[in-house]
């Protein structure tokens, strides 16, 4: 039974995958992760010519998920000529191809992303732009301005574009679906009254370092990698954005209900921090830079009924490295992953940028190495996350 | 009062398996037999072509027959059926190339899942030159084509 050496002819023949039929051979690329599969496009013909395949494409969809990558945005994003991404499968800095690039347009920021897709908004016209990094299959999306001020911007997958204006207590949202091709019409959105709403204009008073009595800031200072900072979670089919506002408070948006609330606060306003959130498999984490008792901490919470639950926090002799800078934190969910990228930049004393990476199921912080091209170091100050699909399209 | 299906192999070990009901409806391709019109006692014979020897097709009901009241199952198929290793001989090669061919023949959707991961496996990481040899695989791009085709979509940088 089976094969034994040296009995019959066919034993020498040798395996080949040259024989294989399209449809298997489809199957068997499209489990690859993304990175070899293109570096399997040039082993020969055949297997180059599936990346315009309409059957591999489709193949390629039922691939249920795909570890993320991270497209990260440079400290001044105008002048970098190439985009750069961390492969998580590979652990590898990656160089995005020139010509897949935004080269005509320099006022595109990156603002949102949900499975392959990224979506940018251009800093002159507020309109938006979708595209897939690895295809460039892009669309625009025109934006009709209403003179309301833009809160946020959230994406979900196949794809759904939310945008949430306006100004505290008068909310509106808005939506684009690929599916209708086209904005729909403004919705207002009704404050639920928080019974623990706090009075947030009170003027708080510490004592600082230096023995003075100061005025406590409430107003969190915003880089513009964190302007739309917003997260939306989709369970039992009700949507919720969440989003900072300038005083670093977070609003909870239920599209549905077509109402929002106040989240309690996670730590009192005097105390100096940094703030961002995330979204991770359905789930909002926020994640807290905060300095006390000379020494800084980077804490991760999730909500459960209207309550903080720790989830992580940084080791302390990590974390501690961050004191001091005034640093500002900006933080991504792996799509689909269970990883929380945060993005630590500081310009003092001198610039330093880091990148922590918190796996929610082994509950284990790791660090990235620092990115170099051409010898030189590049200093990210944010990132975003998308699954490397070639199948993606706008 | 049960159908039969009966899978002829033929070449150089012919063998006749039977299958009953609760493994043939795992084939695609035959479980339509057993809702169309004939004799409740009778015998349906397929002949499975020559490629596809009886070791394989044994190998195949083998996995039907344990998972026959399961959902594909990945940790069995890898520990307890097929053991991948990280470099395949030979004749493992082989043998997962074959069963996943005759899977997809017999359209058995799980078991063509299970064995395209399984070479996905093994290719992924690899070196094309590696691969080439390894499995055989004819490399007729040409030099400037190769090369634009691994600096397309990502180059990775130095850390």
């Amino acid at each position: 039974m089976g094969f034994s050496a040296g009995k019959r002819k066919s034993r020498d023949e040798a395996v080949t995958l040259s024989d294989l039929n399209d449809d298997v051979l489809e199957r068997v690329l499209s489990h690859l992760p993304t990175s070899s599969y293109f570096r399997m496009t040039s082993v020969c013909k055949r297997w180059k010519s599936t990346q315009t395949s309409t059957t591999f494409k489709l193949a390629c969809s039922r691939v249920p998920s795909r570890d993320p990558w991270f497209f990260m945005i440079a400290k001044d994003s105008t002048s970098s000529s190439s985009s750069f991404v961390y492969d998580s499968t590979e652990n590898s800095w990656k160089n995005l191809n020139r010509s897949l690039l935004l080269r005509h347009r320099r006022d595109f920021t990156p603002v949102a992303s949900s499975g392959g897709l990224l979506c940018f908004r251009s800093s002159v016209s507020g309109d938006f732009l979708l595209r897939n990094p690895l295809t460039g299959s892009s669309i625009d999306l025109p934006w009709q301005d209403d003179n309301k001020p833009l809160q946020a911007v959230a994406m979900t997958t196949s794809y759904k574009l939310v945008t949430i204006s306006g100004e505290v207590p008068n909310l509106c949202f808005r939506f684009y679906e690929s599916s209708s091709c086209s904005w729909s019409k403004e919705f207002e959105l009704v404050m639920k009254n928080n019974t623990e709403d706090g009075d947030d204009t009170e003027t708080v008073y510490f004592l600082s370092k230096s023995g003075n009595v100061v005025v406590a800031s409430n107003t969190l200072l915003r880089t513009p990698s964190k302007q739309y900072s917003s997260v939306i979670t989709v369970k039992d089919n009700v949507e919720t954005v969440y989003f900072l506002t300038s005083h670093g408070t977070i609003i909870a948006c239920d599209l549905a209900k077509r109402s929002f609330t106040h989240l309690p606060k996670l730590l009192p306003p005097f105390l100096e921090y940094s703030i961002d959130l995330v979204e991770c498999n359905g789930t909002m984490f926020v994640v807290l830079l905060s300095e006390f008792y000379e020494s800084a901490s980077l804490r991760i919470w999730k909500l459960e009924d209207m309550n903080w639950v720790h989830v992580g926090m940084l080791p302390p002799a990590m974390s501690h490295e961050l004191y001091g800078r005034k640093g500002d934190i900006n933080c991504v969910g792996g799509a689909g992953g269970n990883k929380i990228l945060v993005c630590f930049n500081a310009d003092l004393p001198q610039v330093c940028c880091r990148y922590f990476v918190y796996d929610l199921v082994g509950e284990e912080w790791s660090e990235l190495p620092r990115c170099f091209k051409d010898g030189e170091a590049v200093e990210f100050v944010s990132a975003l996350s998308f699954q490397p699909r070639i199948e993606a399209t706008v | 009062m049960s159908k039969i299906i009966v899978l002829k192999c033929v070449g150089h070990n012919p063998k006749d398996f039977e299958l009953d009901e609760a493994v043939a409806v795992q084939f695609g391709c035959i479980k339509d037999l057993f809702h169309s019109d004939f004799d409740a006692e009778s015998k349906i014979v397929v002949d499975v072509p020559m490629k596809f020897n009886s070791y394989i097709i044994g190998r195949i009901l083998e996995f039907c027959s344990s998972r026959a009241s399961f959902s594909s199952d990945r940790a069995y198929w890898e520990q307890d059926f097929f053991h991948p290793c990280r470099e395949p001989n030979q004749r493992k090669r082989k043998e997962l190339i074959a069963i996943m061919e005759a899977s997809e023949y017999l359209g058995m959707e799980s078991l063509v899942e299970l064995t395209t991961q399984s070479l996905a496996n093994y290719l992924k990481g690899k070196n094309p030159l590696t691969i080439r040899s390894l499995w055989k695989v004819e490399g007729d791009l040409t030099a400037e084509e190769e090369a634009k085709a691994l600096a397309m979509g990502v180059a990775k940088l130095g850390h």
